[in-house]
Order: C-alpha cells, then sequence, then structure tokens
C-alpha cells in the first residue's frame, strides 16, 4: 500500500502541495485529476522519491520511499522521460536492467514488437507518443507493484490508447499491480481506474471511487410547454442548470430514482434521464470552485 | 552494495567510448611532445615530457567532471534517475568513482605510454623517478577532480557549472593578489603564487622533472628549494581536495532534483563569484587611479548578474554589494594612506 501522510512542499518559496493525504490499496487503480497546475506531477514525483517532501511522509508497503527497498516496488513514467541523443531501447533496457534485475526480456520484446518499435533506432527520431510506447514497453517488463504514470496519454493514437489501456488491464490483473494514473483524459481514466483524488488549491479537494461518484450526479433533459423560472428548480440539489427557452437541462446531485418524482412534479411534457461521465462531474467540480465561468 | 557496483559498471560501460578517445588524445599529445624533445639532433634539448604528462592530467581531471555530471542538470534525466532504487548518496559515490576511475585509467595509459616511449628510445633520464612521480600527481589529480566536481554540482545548470569552475581557477589567486597589494603581506604574496589549482601539479612537476633529468647534459635545477621550502602548501590543497569531496556528496545528496535548470543560488557560485571578482578588480593598484577601472567594475558587476539572473532581473542585494564595491576602493585607499602617514 501507498500511503501518503500530510504531504506538503514547496519550490523555492511557492507552496506546490500542503497537507495531501492518500491511500493506494493494492490492486488499485487511482485516478489523479485537478487542472493544470494543481500539483499532480509534482505530487507523482514526490511518491516517486524524485524530490524529497518539505513536510510528512510517504510510506511504500510501511517504509519510507528514501529507502531502496521501498523505491524497487515503484516504477515511475515521467510525462517527459530520460533520453539522450545515442538512447535506444536497447541502451535504456540496459539501464533499466541495472536497478531492476528482474526485468524480462521476453514481455519488453512482446510489447517492442506490438507497437512496433525498433530497440535499435536512437529514440530522438520517435515522435512522443513512440516515445512513450517504448517506456511503458520497459514498464510492463519490470512488473513492478506499483505504478505511477504522469500523463499516461499524452501523444497516444487512439489504438496506441487501446492496446495501453489493454495491457495496463493485463499487468493490474495479472501481476496485482496498483496503478497512479494522472492525466487529463478523464474518459480514459474512467474506463479503468476506480478511484480518483482531485487536486485542487495545493491539497486533495475531493477522492473516492469513481462509479459511486459519477452515480452521486445524474442529469436530465426536460421539456415544459411553456418556459419556466430558474426558482422552480430551487427546492432540488441542482448542480448545474442549462435553460434554452422551453428546454432545461439540468445536474443535480443525488439519487435518480428519489429525484424524479420531484421533477415530474413541476409538469414537463418531455423527461429524460441521461448519461452522466466522469469528466461531466469533474467539469462540474471544477466550475463549483469557480474555474470556469 | 550490490547495486553501488552495478550502477558504477553501467557508468563505466556507458562511458568506455569517451574514455578511450581521452585516452587515445592524451597519449598522442604526450608522445608527439616528448618524441619532439628527444631527436637526435636535439638531445641537449631533451624533455622528459612530465609537462605533458602533467598538462594531460590536469586537463582529464577538469574535463571528466563535467562530462560525468551533466546529465544531472537536466530535469527529465533526473525524473528518471531519482526513482531508481537506489540512494543519493550511493548514486554520488557512483558519480564520483566512475568519473575519477577516468581519470585514472587515462593518466595511467598515457603515463605508460610515456615511460615507454623513454625507457626504449633514450638511456639518459632518471626515469626510477617516475614511478613516485605518478603516485604524487594523482593525489593531486584527485585534489583538481574533487573541487572540479564539488564547483560543478553548486551550478544547476551545465552552462553555470563550466563557467563556475572557470571563474573559481583564478579565484584565491586573484584575491591574494588584492590582499598583497592593499596589506602588503607575505602570507597573501604565498598564496597568490600557489592560489591556482593547478599550482601544486606544477611544483611537483617542476621537481621531479629536475629529478627524472638530472643526467642531462645541460641539467639545472629549477627552484627546488623554493617548492620543497613550501611543502606545507601540497597538504593544503590536499586538505582543500579533501573538503571539496566531501562537500560535492553533501551537494549532490541536499540537491533537490526541482533545482535542475533553475536559477544557480549556491553560495559557492555567483553569488560569491561577482562581488569577488569585482572588488578584486577594483582593489587591484590601478583600480582607485584610472577611472576606467570603475567602468570595468561596472561592466563585471552588471554582466555578471545579467547571466546569474538570466536578464534584467536584478534584486535588492545585487544592487547593494554593487554599491558596496563602489566605496571600497575609497576606504582601501584610506587605510593605505592611514599606513603611509604612520611611517613619517
Amino acid at each position: 500500500m501507498i500511503e501518503v501522510k500530510n504531504l506538503g512542499h514547496d519550490i523555492g518559496g511557492k507552496i506546490i502541495l500542503k497537507n495531501v493525504s492518500l491511500a493506494l490499496q493494492e490492486g488499485s487503480v487511482m485516478g489523479l485529476v485537478g487542472i493544470n497546475g494543481a500539483g499532480k506531477t509534482t505530487l507523482l514525483r514526490l511518491i516517486s522519491g524524485v524530490l524529497t517532501p518539505k513536510q510528512g511522509e510517504i510510506l511504500i508497503d510501511g517504509q519510507s520511499v528514501g529507502e531502496e527497498e521501498a523505491r524497487r516496488a515503484l516504477f515511475f513514467l515521467p510525462d517527459d522521460p530520460y533520453f539522450t541523443i545515442y538512447t535506444t531501447g536497447e541502451s535504456l533496457y540496459k539501464m533499466y536492467k541495472v536497478f531492476y534485475p528482474q526485468i524480462d526480456r521476453a514481455v519488453f520484446d512482446r510489447f517492442l514488437k506490438e507497437f512496433a518499435l525498433d530497440p535499435k533506432k536512437p529514440i530522438r527520431n520517435f515522435s512522443k507518443g513512440m516515445r512513450r510506447q517504448l517506456y511503458i514497453s520497459l514498464a510492463l517488463a519490470v512488473g513492478p507493484k506499483y505504478l505511477l504514470l504522469d500523463e499516461a496519454f499524452d501523444g497516444l493514437d487512439p489504438l496506441s490508447r487501446h492496446v495501453f489501456k489493454r495491457v495496463l488491464n493485463e499487468l493490474v490483473e495479472e501481476n496485482g499491480t496498483s496503478v497512479i494514473i494522472s492525466s487529463h483524459s478523464l474518459r480514459e481514466l474512467e474506463d479503468f481506474c476506480d478511484c480518483y483524488v482531485l487536486l485542487d488549491q495545493m491539497t486533495v479537494s475531493a477522492s473516492g471511487d469513481i462509479d459511486e461518484t459519477v452515480n452521486s450526479f445524474c442529469k436530465f433533459q426536460l421539456a415544459f410547454p411553456e418556459e419556466i423560472p430558474d426558482e422552480a428548480f430551487a427546492h432540488l440539489p441542482v448542480t448545474s442548470l442549462e435553460k434554452s427557452g422551453r428546454f432545461v437541462r439540468v445536474v443535480l446531485q443525488g439519487n435518480a430514482a428519489e429525484l424524479l418524482p420531484q421533477l415530474q412534479a413541476l409538469g414537463p411534457a418531455v423527461l429524460e434521464e441521461m448519461r452522466m461521465d466522469f469528466e461531466e462531474v469533474f467539469i462540474h467540480e471544477v466550475e463549483k470552485r469557480g474555474y470556469l465561468k | 552494495m550490490k547495486i553501488f557496483f552495478r550502477y558504477l559498471s553501467y557508468r563505466l560501460k556507458i562511458s568506455a567510448l569517451r574514455t578511450l578517445i581521452f585516452t587515445a588524445l592524451s597519449v598522442a599529445i604526450c608522445l608527439i611532445g616528448i618524441s619532439e624533445g628527444n631527436t637526435a639532433e636535439k638531445i641537449k634539448y631533451c624533455q622528459s615530457g612530465l609537462y605533458m604528462l602533467a598538462t594531460a592530467l590536469c586537463i582529464t581531471a577538469s574535463v571528466v567532471p563535467l562530462f560525468e555530471l551533466s546529465g544531472l542538470k537536466n530535469r527529465r534525466n533526473l525524473d528518471t534517475l531519482y526513482f531508481f532504487p537506489i540512494k543519493r548518496e550511493k548514486m554520488a559515490m557512483v558519480h564520483f568513482v566512475s568519473g575519477l576511475v577516468q581519470v585514472v585509467a587515462i593518466y595511467t595509459v598515457t603515463w605508460g605510454a610515456s615511460y615507454l616511449w623513454l625507457a626504449l628510445n633514450t638511456d639518459y633520464f632518471a626515469l626510477v623517478y617516475m614511478i613516485p612521480y605518478y603516485f604524487l600527481s594523482l593525489l593531486l589529480a584527485f585534489v583538481i577532480y574533487s573541487i572540479y566536481c564539488f564547483l560543478f554540482m553548486q551550478a544547476n545548470t551545465v552552462a553555470d557549472g563550466v563557467l563556475f569552475c572557470a571563474l573559481w581557477i583564478f579565484l584565491p589567486c586573484i584575491v591574494a593578489l588584492s590582499a598583497s597589494w592593499v596589506f602588503d603581506s607575505k602570507i597573501a604574496d604565498n598564496l597568490a603564487g600557489w592560489g591556482i589549482m593547478y599550482t601544486p601539479m606544477n611544483n611537483l612537476t617542476v621537481l621531479f622533472q629536475d629529478l627524472v633529468e638530472i643526467n642531462r647534459p645541460d641539467y639545472w635545477r629549477r627552484g627546488v628549494e623554493e617548492i620543497t621550502d613550501r611543502w606545507y602548501m601540497f597538504f593544503i590543497w590536499g586538505a582543500v581536495g579533501l573538503a571539496a569531496a566531501n562537500g560535492y556528496l553533501i551537494s549532490f545528496v541536499k540537491k533537490g532534483a526541482e533545482q535542475a535548470g533553475e536559477i544557480s543560488n549556491s553560495p559557492f557560485g555567483y553569488a560569491l563569484l561577482i562581488p569577488v571578482y569585482g572588488y578584486c578588480f577594483m582593489m587591484m593598484p590601478f583600480g582607485i587611479y584610472i577611472p576606467i577601472s570603475l567602468v570595468v567594475y561596472l561592466i563585471i558587476m552588471l554582466s555578471g548578474y545579467l547571466i546569474y539572473r538570466r536578464g534584467f532581473k536584478f534584486k535588492i542585494p545585487d544592487i547593494v554589494v554593487t554599491v558596496i564595491g563602489l566605496v571600497l576602493p575609497f576606504v582601501m585607499a584610506y587605510i593605505k594612506l592611514a599606513d603611509a602617514l604612520s611611517h613619517f
């Protein structure tokens, strides 16, 4: 289990994170979300041991992340990983083998083949997506207990995203790997994350099970015989209300089955429940915090 | 310790080509220098080539740290390197030892080639003295190497690191020269002579060249007494080397990955170098007599802080330090005047 306790960090006096606490259970996949500059990358760099926290502690299976033994269980794939003009897939494999002797060459080769990458070619000629595929192949070959992925889907084409999600699911199901993944692609996160952490105002502002969170909201589309005032919805737990003449789209916080009779009582000609997804929940959350007008 | 040796072996492997190129260049330079000085026609001016060896060693000990540590100035590299399961202390030691092994390897091959050439082609050198010279010069190379490792670690970018190393070469010497003018001190005079980190190597080489070339037809002793009289300076530099090695390790461990690429704020960097260079130039004998020195001073300070802050982003301490420098020559002139008057 990864435990982050009261973590605080600043860079050059500028506070980036304060009082961040979270726990990643074994075998779970956590989505790390937040607007740009919320501190997602810093949090991942702290958890991976790249940065040393100014406050609080990070424990990997009960050991401080500063310990070699603890970090042996981790694999961090940064947004913009290491390479020099001479780096090839082969040379990266050799470097990772120094620190992860258990790295599986057959798995590495299998994924290189799957992504159609040549391990002998210098990666400076690769696109960002191809580089990411190469590092993902390394991560999968290492088979870590904890995998930290920063902007995991950045630069991947739809086919690579598909392959990536499939192999990540394999890794979680077969190896029991726990994953923390930061991404702006919330629809992708919803596909395979079971929990999420929302960073805002330098701290964890919301967290929990993705399905439960999505299900705690419901969205309805209504059409009325004639235009009705906003006050008609005042007694309802409205998160967002969009009106266009006689048509209303409303997002409510709560159980759809319980709220449906209250909406029917308003006398709509048409009442239709719509599917809510994680991205919409996120947008409502950031709207609520005043980031989107 | 397994991870230490695995990483060390990896570092040595990836730097093998570089080491090979440096070795080839070093051997070529030394052999050309030695063979040039030892042709049959020039037998009267024969040279053992210790100077060439010392030069090659000094260059190697100065350049290898820059290559060995430059990868640590890039955030992208650190994001990968620092999450690897190896303690920072071990990583610091690996980079230090790896560079040192390269220096020793390059020098050993160069020294061996020079020794062999001299042994096979000449018969008037006391080559036995080359053996203690080999070990003693390596100790001094350790001092130079450690100082460069320490200085380079103070910077957050490769360019700053190279500048720190370059500026620190003459700093103690310039400070001592300024002090010797202001205070007429023999200690300052002595420091000025020994204040460049290559001076001990130079003086050791002079000493051993005299010993190796003892049978030269035109043999003459070049200030052996002067060098041996100041033997303690070797120990002072040795202590500086040890302190630098220790400082390097501490800096490596303490330096956060977030500092890579940022402004180099080390107290051993621009914050010290800019005012010291500026003040020293102001206090040179011409400082108070020639107005141009004021312009030179302002150019040093302005360009220094421009490089330090990466643009016209001067801070209050920069301005305060610059203003102090403007007052300093007058204070020094007053001290000199008071000193002169007291002799009447």
